[in-house]
């Protein structure tokens, strides 16, 4: 080994860079015949040694960890807060938009609409044209109301089919007219009404009109109530039907 | 090994704020601004724990963070050595033959003449844990340009605080 690779190997003679022990033998073997090696090394280590402890001589503040610590729980603290912070401005920010869409449907709901005379028209003469049970069934279908309309009344006196208010509900209800003589037909769901009790209280008079349940032989979910004028339905019911 | 609670991170603290703040200071040169500079490293440490895969290298992991951090506020704040890199020589050492003390504060004068870039693997040099390999990857330069980098800081160090009895011979 020469000078210039002992002095090299010097510089990884020290404790954190592990030198192989046939490098470190080697470099003392070096430094046992060579003095001027011997020296340089001796005094670099001693100036390293001086410096090193010199570096390391730093008094630490009292209570520096505990200061520490604190600290670090005050930054967990506030990131936690700050994620709640983002949650909840992003659950206003939703409740927002979602106020926004309600106010806007709102808005449209309340809006006048304009009245359409043709189309009411037309729906007037078909519902006028050829009325029956069944065309009666798919005009509430449209409106998306599914239901089994009365097949025992006379369809030439039926003028107007639509929805009513019965005691809190919303009714499909149809309109019969012969003469002076008027029948109103409350048509009743199972789900709304208590039908089966309602079977139980047929015909209670009152007010000069009449009121009758009629239970549907087709489909036993539904029942009529009609609010007829005059003596009886008869005059509103097929010929060769009877009331049930 | 991550750091999943609030044990692993008291005992992260107990084990390394020392060192930690006495780099701090090296760096820094004032107790307040170490302190500032300790607190949050490991305020930073607490937030990226998945980084910490293995135990054993927590040390260098948090000198690293907390040099970026020492580097981020240096930058901010375009404070300038005293002595420009070209000026820093590995030349010609004065070695001493007998025995000498460093002030401390001369000490702390003569690494604030450099730039960053030189105090910092001189530092890591003298607080002995570090490989030139562990220097190297917390500065993230090649292993030779650490040492490059060490002899000319160490040379600077040595130039004005060692007292020279002769001139020692050249390298």
């Amino acid at each position: 080994m020469n000078c210039e690779t002992a002095r090299m190997l010097f510089e990884f003679d020290r404790k954190a860079e592990q030198m192989p022990p046939s490098e470190a033998d080697g470099l003392r073997a070096h430094c046992a015949e060579c003095p001027v090696c011997a020296a340089w090394t001796a005094r670099s280590r001693n100036v390293d040694d001086v410096l090193g402890r010199a570096m390391r001589v730093v008094p630490v503040p009292d209570q520096l960890s505990q200061r520490i610590l604190s600290k670090m729980g005050s930054e967990r603290r506030r990131v936690r807060q700050r994620r709640w912070l983002r949650s909840a401005a992003g659950l206003a920010a939703a409740a927002a938009i979602l106020l926004a869409v309600w106010a806007g449907l709102d808005w449209q709901a309340r809006r006048p609409v304009r009245l359409d005379l043709d189309y009411i028209g037309n729906q007037a003469f078909v519902e006028l044209a050829n009325p029956s049970a069944e065309s009666v069934e798919g005009s509430f279908r449209e409106k998306g109301v599914e239901l089994t309309a009365p097949r025992d009344l006379n369809y030439r006196f039926f003028r107007y089919h639509g929805f009513a208010e019965l005691q809190g509900k919303r009714v499909p209800f149809l309109l019969f007219v012969r003469d002076r003589d008027q029948a109103r037909v409350y048509i009743l769901d199972g789900r709304q009404f208590d039908v089966a009790d309602a079977l139980n209280h047929s015909q209670s008079a009152g007010s000069g009109c009449k009121a009758v349940v009629l239970r549907e032989p087709t489909d036993r979910r539904f029942a009529y109530l009609v609010v007829h004028t005059g003596d009886a339905l008869d005059p509103f019911v097929f010929s060769d039907k009877q009331l049930q | 090994m991550g750091l999943p609670d609030r044990q692993n991170v008291t005992r992260l603290v107990e084990e390394h704020y020392a060192s930690l703040y006495r780099y701090a200071y090296r760096l820094t040169g004032s107790q307040a601004e170490a302190e500032d500079l300790t607190q949050e490293a490991f305020c930073s440490a607490q937030a990226k724990t998945e980084q910490l895969r293995d135990w054993s290298r927590a040390r260098s992991w948090l000198f690293s963070i907390l040099r970026n951090a020492y580097l981020h506020k240096v930058r901010s704040e375009s404070v300038r050595p005293l002595i420009l890199v070209d000026d820093l020589s590995d030349a010609v050492e004065p070695v001493p033959v007998e025995p000498f003390d460093v002030e401390p504060h001369k000490l702390q004068e003569a690494l604030e003449e450099m730039p960053e870039e030189f105090r910092t693997p001189v530092i890591l040099f003298y607080f002995e844990e570090f490989s030139y390999r562990d220097i190297a990857e917390q500065m993230e330069v090649p292993l030779g340009t650490v040492m490059s980098r060490l002899a000319r800081a160490k040379a600077h160090l040595r130039a004005r605080l060692v007292p020279a009895e002769v001139e020692g011979p050249s390298r």
